[in-house]
């Protein structure tokens, strides 16, 4: 009989190989039928069956191997009552027959490879609509369900659920294939997946609403993390995969200082700070370099290591972090870019060159219309690197309209709270401040 | 598995387009169909006649209605297909961008549904 202790043992044995294996079971499954929704439900009825007799039976040694088998028993019976295929799986041949008839604990993932780097290329496909790679990503890859996916990008459940299923049947379809790319195809590809994989780590500081099943915004940006990492090691010599990875290393070694009430950069306890994720950073970031011309990631990264660097010198080099915006803002222009450039500027020369360089940005885009104006007036670092900006330069009734406006605009309630404070004039945090710059909404 | 290349590109006449345009036009479709050839992808293609020769035949009330002209009268027209049997879509879309009319206007990538051997229906893959 089953004991509620075995029961107990069971499901979190098989939580934790959902957890730890998803994407790679899924792209095992999927990449000889190029059928995504076909593999995951495989594999979800696998994780019904381990529910029912791994509490009997007691949890296989290999439970991914357990798994892998009976979902792709699962998937060769659907393909058996439904289709008239006549060619069998690939990897049938890498796994020497029949997995029914095979050992469970034989199946050996690692033997077989890691067809995780061919997912996340189809997922970041140039055929599949921008809008939906990240979901795509966040779903059958790292396994996170419809709704929390719909939660994170703050659209109704069924929709993204629709979105996701007809992104699949596209790939199926259109047969997308699993591949990664060869060198002459890698640089018009690789970019979308850097791009997804940010767009899983952005969406960590979005302001999304709190979902059932744990803080969603630790999970995304350490998944975000480890794909990064993975996908860079994978690839092993794109500079820009390394440059990624650096960048949320490095930004993640902040974590620690980012719970509770909004702290800027600069003013943040560097004690707080997770030095060996630093130390890992730098290390990507010195893979990235060994690569040759500097993109966008690895800009970005090597700013991360100047604001990190703090913890090791207890200063900001502020003309280091303008030397870096500029050439961000050659290789990868941006609104972003540009105001942080401002902030800097206001740092190294003074508040009022800082202002002039904001100034100069909304008129350049009052120059291509009204709506490039309002765009830039609407943009929230804009408004709060301005107020910061007034405040310092000693304008303080200009400089509590701006926070207010900042505040407005604020997106995550800590930093609303923090701009709203700045708006009545008043200094939250206790120490004062330093001489950093506008609270970028770079935390 | 089959796709469909589908090109779209506003019309010219030879007239505005000129003799030696048209001239180099030929020539590159038919390398490019020799290519497909070579490559023992190229199932069948077609260039159309301008739409200005074209009839389309629409059904109202039970009454059939023949018309001068094209289905949808827009700037840019179907000007030709390219029938291909290839691996996947990534070897479909290299072959569509190598089609010299990308030069001038869309071309779509398609993927068969069924095609028909001796008069049956066979599915695509």
């Amino acid at each position: 009989m089953t004991s509620p202790e075995a029961r107990t043992a069971a499901r979190q044995a098989a939580e934790h190989a959902a957890r730890a294996s998803y994407g790679r079971l899924v792209a095992l499954l999927a990449a000889s039928t190029g059928d995504l929704s076909l593999a995951e439900d495989a594999l979800s009825a696998a994780f019904e069956q381990a529910l029912v007799s791994w509490p009997t039976g007691g949890v296989p040694a290999n439970p991914e191997g357990w798994l892998l088998a009976v979902a792709r028993n699962r998937q060769r019976d659907t393909w058996k009552s439904a289709s008239s295929r006549t060619t069998r799986p690939l990897e049938d041949a890498a796994l020497g027959g029949d997995p029914a008839m095979a050992a469970l604990d034989d199946l050996d993932l690692d033997a077989i490879g890691d067809k995780r780097l061919e997912l996340l290329f189809t997922c970041a496909h140039p055929a599949i609509d921008a809008s939906i790679r990240t979901p795509l990503m966040l779903q059958v890859v790292l396994g996170f369900d419809a709704a929390r996916i719909a939660a994170a990008f703050a659209v109704p459940a069924t929709a993204m659920a629709q979105r996701l299923v007809r992104a699949k049947k596209r790939i199926k379809a259109a047969r997308i294939p699993f591949t990664v790319p060869g060198r002459t195809d890698m640089p018009g590809r690789l970019p979308a997946v850097l791009e997804a994989i940010y767009g899983c780590y952005a969406l960590s500081f979005a302001d999304a609403p709190d979902v059932p099943g744990g803080s969603d915004a630790e999970d995304l940006a350490g998944e975000a993390l480890y794909l990064a990492v993975t996908l860079a090691a994978l690839l092993r010599t794109e500079p820009e995969a390394w440059g990624l990875a650096a960048l949320i290393t490095l930004s993640q070694a902040r974590a620690p200082a980012r719970g509770g009430p909004f702290i800027p950069l600069e003013e943040q306890d560097t004690s707080l700070w997770d030095a060996r994720l630093i130390a890992e950073g730098e290390a990507h970031l010195r893979r990235a370099a060994a690569g040759g011309a500097a993109g966008r990631f690895q800009m970005e990264a090597a700013i991360q290591a100047v604001h990190c660097d703090r913890a090791r010198t207890g200063r900001t080099d502020w003309p280091a972090l303008r030397t870096l915006y500029t050439a961000l803002e050659a290789v990868a222009p941006s609104l972003g870019a540009r105001v942080a450039l401002a902030a800097v500027i206001g740092s190294t020369e003074s508040p009022a060159a800082g202002l002039s360089a904001l100034d100069a940005l909304r008129d350049l885009r009052e120059g291509e219309g009204p709506a490039g104006a309002s765009a830039v007036e609407s943009f929230q670092p804009y408004l709060a690197t301005r107020a910061e900006l007034l405040a310092r330069d000693g304008r303080p009734s200009e400089a509590a309209a701006a926070f207010a406006a900042a505040a407005e605009a604020a997106p995550q309630p800590v930093v609303r709270e923090y701009l709203w404070q700045r708006a009545a004039g008043q200094w939250p945090n206790s120490q004062g401040r330093d001489n950093g710059p506008a609270p970028l909404p770079l935390r | 598995m089959r796709y469909t290349l589908l090109l779209h590109y506003p019309e010219m006449d030879a007239g505005s387009l000129g003799e030696e345009a048209l001239a180099a036009g030929q020539r590159a479709f038919s390398s490019y169909a020799a290519a497909l050839h070579q490559a023992n992808v190229l199932i069948s293609a077609e260039v159309l006649q301008p739409s200005s020769s074209t009839t389309t035949l629409t059904k109202s009330d039970g009454a059939l209605r023949v018309q001068d002209g094209p289905f949808a009268d827009t700037k840019e027209q179907l000007g030709g297909t390219f029938v291909i049997d290839v691996a996947d879509l990534d070897a479909a879309i290299e072959w569509a961008g190598k089609a010299p009319s990308v030069d001038w206007g869309a071309v779509e990538v398609r993927p068969g549904a069924t095609y028909t051997v001796g008069g049956a229906w066979r599915p695509n893959a």
